[in-house]
């Protein structure tokens, strides 16, 4: 698969079996697909992905717009894995394969004959990577869990709060961002696959993922046995540094004072914000942070949000809107940028979705975006093309239910 | 030592990017961050900072809270496993010295602005020609293109802009504080993701250098938004106002059953995300009889009691511990989360058994280490911990990196040291 101009790209020829679901797994999955790699998903029979269901309207999982979202450039086979003739189809794909992804309670891998210590005897090349919750091994490595489980287990949620607040359930992000965790390791163990026949396994926990946020705050207890807390949108240093409302309601923005240039330029868009003494020192503005944001208040809220950020940043302060998913959409920033595609999904039709989070100056934003499979559409192709199955073949399995072509 | 000794026996020595050179013009997090992933996994990295140093060492947190560069706590943390030199970007030597090191480089990271760089002759467009095969990464807070690309932003700002800020806290937390403002995650968080967004981008294309796909193209440049990076992580969230003009707000986030609980001593997440989960809940609350309970018959039926249900929940938490709570839940089969400080992680099991933490050589403290095990087969070795070359003290490595990248004798490096230009 190449981009518009023809210019190949990074990953073109990886082969990659996704057997993750949800969120982020078939998010990394799809972040390779758009740097050229072949995915194949695959899916299991009658339990269509989770992500399906996701705001979807309808009964159809066809209709899903999550799964959209998360599974661009790919393709599908549907495997009924209770059945021995689809674990077998299962095992063929893994072993044609470069790299194969799986996030299903561990334990469950091993079950199906599809664990690494088992394929590798065939196949030693192969990288295979396991996304949990916790982690492979471990007193909680069964534990279930999702986003808010991650951050909270993780040590993200009771560092976010109010100072005199509750922590803070946390959503979206403490899931996909394992599928960063997953990409990292995936790619250097496919670098040394090519150069050295040798093959990996990688163990990612989202829970580790949300721990490495943490590092300044684990040092902290050991070095001073202190316990970082909730301190709002203050930083341990800076001052000012937090989100303001803005003259229309819900309408916010954030200031961050970095230095005494800063906050010079700061005064010269406020005035003398009632004249805190002892504001000249980073330290003397730390210790006075809660007066200054009380000062900082009542002069935001006289100011339309996108007027006070160009007037903030014209002397160089970091001032950036607090933006909603309508912000974000509406802004031309992002669209001007490429950051948005638009992919004409057969039954879905047009869709707007976020494309690959960064571009490059040989390849732009990589693969041409192609709308995610509907369910079991490629079954029969994967089967032929890619295991060299017969009609015949083709026509048992699906008599069989072993493997389910497009409903 | 790299990742391999986080695993098991029998992995080749030196780390999957073995022979991988990157430089590193990092400050702060971003590009720190991402090329200490690199270096964990085997690559070589130079990390170049201004001859005062990069600000992360004025940063701590500090051992007894006395500020020492060489021993601040973000500063470690980031910079494990780094070789440093120092170059002084104001001199006008200083674009021929940093072509000299990007000469025999692979990949070239840094987050100091491409504006910054081209005004001092070391922007992409500057330093292309020193070498046909490298690549270079630029982090900026919202990329090198478009109306907002010259804003300046920390990460409190690409949070906020990243569409996650805007929806936080939900559920109880703003039920709590409606009329208050939004929150941000842990700090650098923004920058931890960007960072960690510009290592998959830098790999990838590194690997399609290394095999073979972009060949005789030149020099490329990768444009790391950190916004677009946070963006991506909320890709879900970004879809549903295009889709249906649904705006996520702090008011849409509560979950229907369920929520931030307080125990006894402490908070606990529970939210059963299923009707077993909710009957598993119940048995792990003791609470039989809800079984049982019309309001509670179905899901359906359960979610338009949730205020309701969670406030048995609620009720149930604060008789226990938090650890009673969390455990319990979890053992009947529902989703729960515990609410974990920082020392928490560090006293909890599970992180202890699959070897999460690592070792700064020569002290006693213990840090994350990567969040990934990576080995030749499933099995974790019960090695010891594994050690971490710590970060480098300023200028450390300047006489070995400048004599092996600009045959300079240790003269010629004093002579730079002296006059300022490193």
């Amino acid at each position: 698969m190449s981009d518009d101009a023809g210019a190949r790209l990074p990953l073109e020829g990886i082969r990659v079996v996704d057997l993750t679901w949800v969120a982020a797994g078939p998010s990394a999955a799809m972040l390779m697909a758009l740097q050229g790699a072949d995915v194949i998903r695959i899916e299991a029979a009658g339990r269509p992905d989770l992500a399906t269901f996701v705001d979807n309207p309808t009964k159809d999982p066809n209709h899903g717009p999550v799964y959209q979202s998360l599974n661009l450039c790919k393709r599908n086979i549907s495997l009924d894995l209770k059945n021995p003739d689809g674990v077998a189809i299962a095992r063929r794909l893994a072993l044609g394969a470069d790299l194969v992804m799986e996030s299903m309670r561990p334990g469950r891998v091993k079950a199906l004959g599809l664990d690494y210590d088992e394929l590798r005897r065939e196949k030693p090349s192969l990288v295979m990577a396991s996304l949990s919750g916790f982690g492979q091994i471990g007193p909680e490595s069964g534990y279930g869990g999702y986003a808010p489980i991650f951050a909270a287990s993780g040590g993200m949620s009771f560092v976010t709060g109010y100072e005199d607040g509750i922590p803070t359930e946390y959503r979206g992000t403490a899931d996909m961002r394992s599928g960063l965790s997953l990409l990292i390791p995936i790619l250097a163990a496919l670098r040394r696959a090519k150069r050295e026949g040798v093959g990996a396994y990688i163990d990612v926990a989202a829970v580790e993922t949300a721990a490495c946020l943490l590092g300044e705050a684990v040092l902290d207890v050991q070095m001073n046995d202190r316990v970082a807390g909730r301190r709002g949108n203050h930083d341990r240093v800076m001052a000012p540094h937090g989100v303001y409302e803005c003259l229309h309601e819900q309408s916010f923005i954030s200031i961050a004072c970095r230095h005494d240039a800063d906050w010079s330029n700061l005064l010269r868009v406020f005035g003398d914000l009632g004249s805190i003494a002892g504001c000249d020192t980073e330290r003397g503005r730390w210790e006075r942070r809660h007066e200054i944001d009380t000062a900082l208040r009542p002069q935001v809220r006289t100011w339309p949000r996108e007027e006070l950020v160009e007037a903030l940043q014209e002397v160089g302060v970091p001032a950036v809107p607090c933006m909603s998913n309508k912000d974000i959409y509406e802004d031309a920033h992002p669209h001007e940028r490429g950051a948005w595609v638009c992919v004409d999904h057969p039954v879905q039709g047009e869709r707007w979705v976020m494309g690959l989070p960064w571009s490059s100056s040989r390849i732009g934003r990589g693969a041409s975006p192609e709308p995610a499979p509907l369910l079991g559409q490629f079954s029969v192709e994967v089967l032929t093309e890619e295991l060299g199955l017969t009609d015949a073949e083709v026509a048992d399995l699906l008599a069989s239910g072993a493997v389910q072509g497009q409903t | 030592m790299t990742v391999e000794t986080r695993s098991v026996a029998g992995v080749a020595q030196g780390g999957p990017l073995a022979g991988i050179r990157v430089v590193e013009l990092g400050t702060m997090v971003t590009a720190p961050w991402a090329s200490r992933y690199l270096a964990l996994l085997g690559a070589d990295v130079v990390k170049v900072e201004p001859p005062s140093g990069d600000p992360a060492r004025r940063r701590g947190p500090f051992a007894g809270d006395r500020p020492d560069p060489e021993a601040s706590g973000l500063f470690m943390y980031l910079n494990v496993e780094k070789r440093g030199v120092t170059l002084n970007l104001d001199r006008s030597e200083a674009p021929e010295i940093l072509r000299g090191l990007l000469r025999q480089a692979d990949i070239f990271v840094e987050n100091l602005g491409q504006a910054y760089l081209a005004g001092r002759g070391m922007g992409f467009a500057d330093i292309k020609s020193c070498n046909d095969d490298l690549i270079v990464g630029a982090i900026t807070p919202f990329g090198l293109t478009g109306p907002r690309s010259s804003h300046q932003a920390t990460d409190l700002g690409i949070f906020h802009a990243g569409g996650e800020g805007f929806t936080l806290p939900g559920g109880l937390g703003w039920r709590l504080y409606p009329d208050r403002e939004p929150l941000k995650g842990p700090d650098f968080a923004a920058h931890y993701d960007a960072g960690s967004t510009a290592a998959i981008a830098l790999l990838t294309a590194f690997l399609g250098r290394e095999w073979g796909v972009s060949a005789g193209s030149g020099a490329e440049l990768l444009d790391l938004s950190e916004q677009e990076a946070l963006v991506g992580l909320n890709r879900l969230e970004m879809q549903r106002y295009p889709t249906r003009q649904f705006e996520e707000t702090r008011a849409t986030r509560a979950l229907p059953v369920g929520d931030i609980v307080q125990a006894r001593d402490g908070f606990v997440s529970v939210t059963p995300l299923s009707f077993d989960m909710w009957q598993g809940l119940c048995r792990a609350m003791d609470r039989e009889a809800l079984l049982e309970d019309a309001r509670f018959c179905d899901w359906q039926t359960l979610v338009q009691n949730g205020a309701e249900a969670t406030g048995i929940i609620h009720e149930w938490a604060i008789e226990h511990d938090k650890n009673h709570v969390y455990h319990e839940a979890q053992r009947h089969g529902c989703a729960a989360g515990l609410i974990r400080s920082a020392r928490d992680l560090l006293g909890a099991e599970q992180f202890r058994v699959q070897r999460f933490w690592a070792q700064l050589e020569g002290s006693d403290l213990q840090m994350p280490y990567v969040p990934f095990r990576i080995g030749s087969s499933t099995r974790v070795e019960p090695d010891a911990t594994p050690t971490l070359r710590p970060s480098p003290r300023l200028g450390e490595h300047n006489n070995e990196v400048f004599g092996d990248a600009l045959g300079w004798s240790a003269e010629d490096v004093a002579w730079h040291r002296s006059a300022g230009v490193i």
